[in-house]
């Protein structure tokens, strides 16, 4: 038996054992399913069912990924605005915060009514809106956060700010991006997810999810939401994989 | 001997001034009255405490900054016009690479700034690489580079567009004292076998003596040059810095500092 | 962090937290027996330990009361004139006659009333049967005592133009539904017409308004005849500036459809059932509510008054047609209000057992079983109101005509 457990193996020791713990608790005090759902029903549901996990699943993940990819793309434009406009940091920043804290259940009905309610379309701009900020903010103060030696060194070499804007700053920020990523990534799926709960096409999580639940089938319910999770880590990790390729000095000491 | 200023004289900066927050409550006067000519292929140190204005005066040359009153002149043309000229390169306390970019890609920099094709620039810079010693390391990344080998870098971007003149922010400071030595001999050597004239911002008596042919003395509130003493030591070899000469160099430049000097500012035109 | 997860103590305190939170989960069942039945005359008389009714002169409250017994019941939905039986009998006194101290809980759309009544957090609850059997199969305790609306509510609605008039029209449309359980009519009557659910027809889920189908983006909508449909007629018709007419629509009824379920019901915890004392303020329960719903069908526009009092927020025309609507799905109640017919039960539960949703689900896997329901609890309460003199078929009952303000004022 090796004394020392490698980092992946203990968080996994204490999940499973936490969810041993959760059955056993489900099987001595004969906890009925309405009320709590043991791992192995909602094991059962999960694995019995997989195609319908993961075409459920594709469906929101699609969803996210589209309110992702466009928020990000607002946002990339936004933050280049910032940086060569001050005037355009002031306005956005303020609205971007506002924005940002309005709840998805409150944005999703309007814009459900606002737009088809049978297209993606209100989902997908809920998830844009949320998605916004974060990248906004993240690429704005790594475009905006050069080290004063390197713009002394930048204007040193004559270089206009155009130039600089290419050489140095958009360089800078690309860690910035990824922290803004790292954060939008869930948060589109999660965004994706809710806005189901308000109408439109049914296929997704966040319908399915609602949908078991009024029916008391909380193992299915529970299913849904590992499928959930699943997705949500999937996205998360591949910004990570993404982050790691991209930026190999992250995990060194900065030169300076 | 006179020589015309426009072809022997490296910088010429004469009555410059500079005060921040002018006609404020918060007024400071970085500097004042600055007469200053650096003659060609000299090597000048700036030398004081806190506050005496050094890295300004430094900045101001390079354009980096202007004057609030008077005028610099570089290789015989306005400060600005120099700094667009490309006829200066700079070096700080920090060696400022890139992390994005390999060693050879930082060195190019400047180059890629002037819109020197690929292949030019590329040879470019691993020439400059062989000259600090570091051609072996010109597919690294900077982090993966000791804090002196970094500083090597950055003067061997500073030398890419080959300007007759550097311009040196204390980019040795943050050495350890044996990493220093060795810096300073490689510096010299770069500048006996280009013929550059340098000017080099320090904290550090011994590095200024060891390194200059004239030390300029400045002191603080306002920024002001107070003394110029002169280093006459020869060539720079192993025992320089054990030598009686070294020390008593030392010494003038410590009392100048102290304000026991000479008193006079001693400022010899022209003169190498 | 790697030596700290290593520590038993931290494992153990994981155990300890799960263990701790799923407690707290289950530990409310017990709370809610603190209707420790006060010594009157009435529960003494309940002093039958077998299941049988209770003799029915103990029904009809002639007995003195000293001190009522507090009785607690959760509404399906916020408070409107769907639940209006309830708030007249609490109105009226009828809970008081026997000796009842009622306590009418709200509901919302976070609420789930059978879960409430199984984890004991009400006495009793309303419920639609489908969803009440899906908890029942999942462990809740719950018993059908009253079935109160005799006939399902739903349609679906479409303007005339689009042609709707069956469920086989639906074909190539869009068809909205709530979703949250409340889908499988729908579904139903999609499969009975012959059409497979997840090809011939695009399925969308409306919102709780009808915004969707005015602005032509589905269809046809899931409505209630006393909620949703009355949103419609609310509305302002664009092209003629006036309200909207029941002529500008079709109706599809789920109940001509032969795919209906049984909707509103009173709801009894099925373990406190074999206590004499509960069985006795079930009985009494079920008479004074049956009884305020008779009221409210002889005299719709003072219940609907009634529930407006009570803090119900929808505009007063739009509650009269509430009242009105729902008295038509409970009247007439041929067999007496609140008795289940088997026949009905029978196809509720055909449909819960067969109906599968676009991700193939049913509502309930295995039949409930006769346990489920019971009538006589209905039964008794009916003779009892017979003999105060009312009448419990609403044979002669007819609607009243209702007129809708825009926005239901």
């Amino acid at each position: 038996m090796s004394e020392r457990l490698k980092p992946v193996w203990t968080p996994l020791l204490i999940g499973v054992l936490a969810l041993a713990a959760w059955e056993l608790l489900v099987i001595v005090q004969d906890i009925k399913p309405y009320l709590l759902p043991a791992p192995s029903l909602i094991a059962s549901n999960f694995f019995g069912d997989l195609g319908l996990m993961s075409s459920t699943a594709f469906y929101t993940g699609t969803t996210a990924i589209m309110g992702l990819a466009i928020g990000t793309i607002l946002g990339i434009v936004a933050a280049l605005l910032a940086v060569r406009f001050s005037v355009v940091n002031n306005l956005i920043t303020p609205l971007a915060a506002g924005l940002a804290t309005v709840p998805i259940i409150a944005l999703t009905p309007i814009l459900n009514n606002m737009f088809n309610i049978t297209s993606r379309t209100p989902r997908v701009l809920v998830t844009v809106i949320i998605v916004f900020f974060p990248m906004f903010v993240n690429l704005t103060r790594g475009l905006l956060q050069v080290q004063p030696v390197q713009l002394e060194l930048m204007r040193s070499m004559n270089a206009s700010p155009k130039t600089t804007l290419r050489v140095l700053r958009i360089p800078n920020a690309i860690p910035f991006f990824f922290t803004g990523l790292k954060i939008a990534a869930p948060l589109a799926v999660i965004t994706a997810l809710v806005a189901e709960y308000f109408g439109g096409p049914q296929q997704g999580l966040g319908s399915r999810i609602a949908s078991s639940a009024a029916n008391t089938a909380y193992g299915r319910a529970w299913a849904y939401v590992v499928a959930s999770i699943v997705v949500g880590l999937l996205f998360y990790l591949v910004v990570l994989a993404l982050e790691r390729w991209s930026t190999p000095w992250i995990g060194h000491r900065r030169s300076n | 001997m006179s020589t015309s200023p426009s072809t022997t004289t490296a910088v010429h900066a004469s009555g410059v001034w500079k005060i921040f927050n002018e006609g404020q409550s918060n007024e400071v006067t970085a500097l004042q009255d600055i007469d200053l000519t650096v003659g060609q292929g000299e090597f000048i140190s700036l030398i004081g405490p806190s506050g005496c204005g050094k890295s300004t005066l430094l900045r101001v040359i390079a354009d980096l900054t202007q004057p609030t009153r008077g005028d610099v002149m570089v290789a015989g043309v306005p400060a600005a016009q120099a700094r667009e000229q490309q006829n200066y390169g700079m070096a700080f306390q920090q060696a400022a690479l890139f992390d994005w970019r390999t060693v050879r890609r930082n060195v190019e920099l400047p180059l890629e700034l002037q819109g020197w094709p690929k292949d030019r620039r590329a040879a470019r810079a691993m020439e400059l690489l062989e000259m600090v010693q570091l051609a072996d390391f010109a597919t690294h990344r900077p982090w993966e580079l000791s804090g002196g080998m970094q500083q090597r870098v950055a003067i061997a971007r500073s030398l890419a567009v080959d300007p007759p003149l550097l311009l040196m922010d204390e980019p040795f400071g943050a050495l350890d004292e044996m990493t220093r030595e060795r810096m300073q001999n490689e510096l010299l050597r770069i500048r006996q076998e280009t013929g550059k004239s340098i000017i080099f911002v320090t904290h550090s008596i011994p590095e200024a003596v060891y390194l200059s042919d004239r030390v300029v003395v400045m002191s603080p509130r306002p920024g002001r040059i107070t003394d110029i003493v002169p280093i006459d030591l020869g060539e720079r070899n192993e025992d320089t810095r054990e030598a009686e000469a070294f020390f008593e160099s030392v010494t003038a430049v410590r009392e100048a500092l102290r304000g026991h000097g000479g008193g006079a500012v001693r400022a010899r035109a022209g003169e190498v | 962090m790697r030596a700290i997860a290593r520590s038993p103590w931290v494992r153990m305190a994981t155990l300890a937290t799960v263990g701790a939170l799923a407690l707290t989960a289950c530990g409310g069942s017990d709370s809610a027996d603190t209707t420790a039945a006060a010594d009157t005359e009435a529960t003494a008389a309940a002093d039958t330990a077998t299941e049988e009714a209770p003799a029915a002169d103990d029904a009809a409250a002639t007995t003195e009361c000293t001190e009522k017994t507090p009785v607690s019941l959760q509404l399906q939905w916020f408070v409107q004139a769907q639940f209006g039986g309830y708030y007249a009998a609490k109105d009226k006194g009828y809970y008081d006659e026997q000796c009842l101290d009622i306590t009418i809980l709200e509901g919302g759309v976070d609420i789930v009333p059978q879960t409430v009544l199984a984890q004991g957090g009400a006495d009793f609850a309303i419920s639609w049967v489908p969803k009440a059997l899906a908890s029942r199969e999942q462990g809740a305790g719950i018993v059908d005592v009253a079935q109160v609306f005799q006939r399902s509510g739903t349609l679906q609605v479409s303007f005339a133009d689009k042609g709707i008039t069956t469920a086989t029209d639906f074909k190539g449309k869009k068809i909205g539904n709530w979703g949250f359980g409340n889908e499988y009519e729908v579904f139903a009557a999609i499969s009975k017409a012959g059409l497979d659910p997840a090809s011939d027809v695009e399925n969308v889920q409306q919102q709780f308004d009808m915004l969707a189908l005015l602005n032509g983006e589905i269809d046809a909508a899931e409505a209630m005849t006393y909620n949703e449909y009355a949103m419609v007629l609310e509305a302002v018709n664009p092209d003629t500036g006036a309200l909207y007419t029941p002529e500008d629509f079709n109706v599809v009824n789920y109940n001509d459809e032969g795919v209906a379920m049984y909707q509103d019901a009173v709801w009894a915890s099925e373990e406190r059932l074999s206590d004499p004392a509960y069985q006795d303020m079930t009985q009494r329960f079920v008479t004074a509510s049956l009884k305020g719903w008779i009221y409210c069908r002889d005299n719709a526009q003072e219940c609907a008054d009634i529930i407006t009092a009570n803090g119900s927020k929808l505009g007063a025309s739009h509650q009269l047609w509430m009242m009105n609507e729902v008295n038509k799905l409970i009247w007439p109640s041929p067999a007496g209000v609140g008795m289940i017919d088997q026949a009905l039960w029978d196809q509720t539960v055909n449909i819960a057992l067969n109906t599968k949703n676009l991700e193939g689900a049913t509502i309930i896997t295995a039949d409930p079983g006769a346990a489920a329901f019971t009538n006589q609890y209905a039964e008794a309460a009916d003779a009892a109101l017979e003999a105060e003199g009312l009448n419990v078929t609403g044979d002669a009952f007819a609607p009243i005509d209702v007129t809708l303000n825009e926005g239901g004022n």
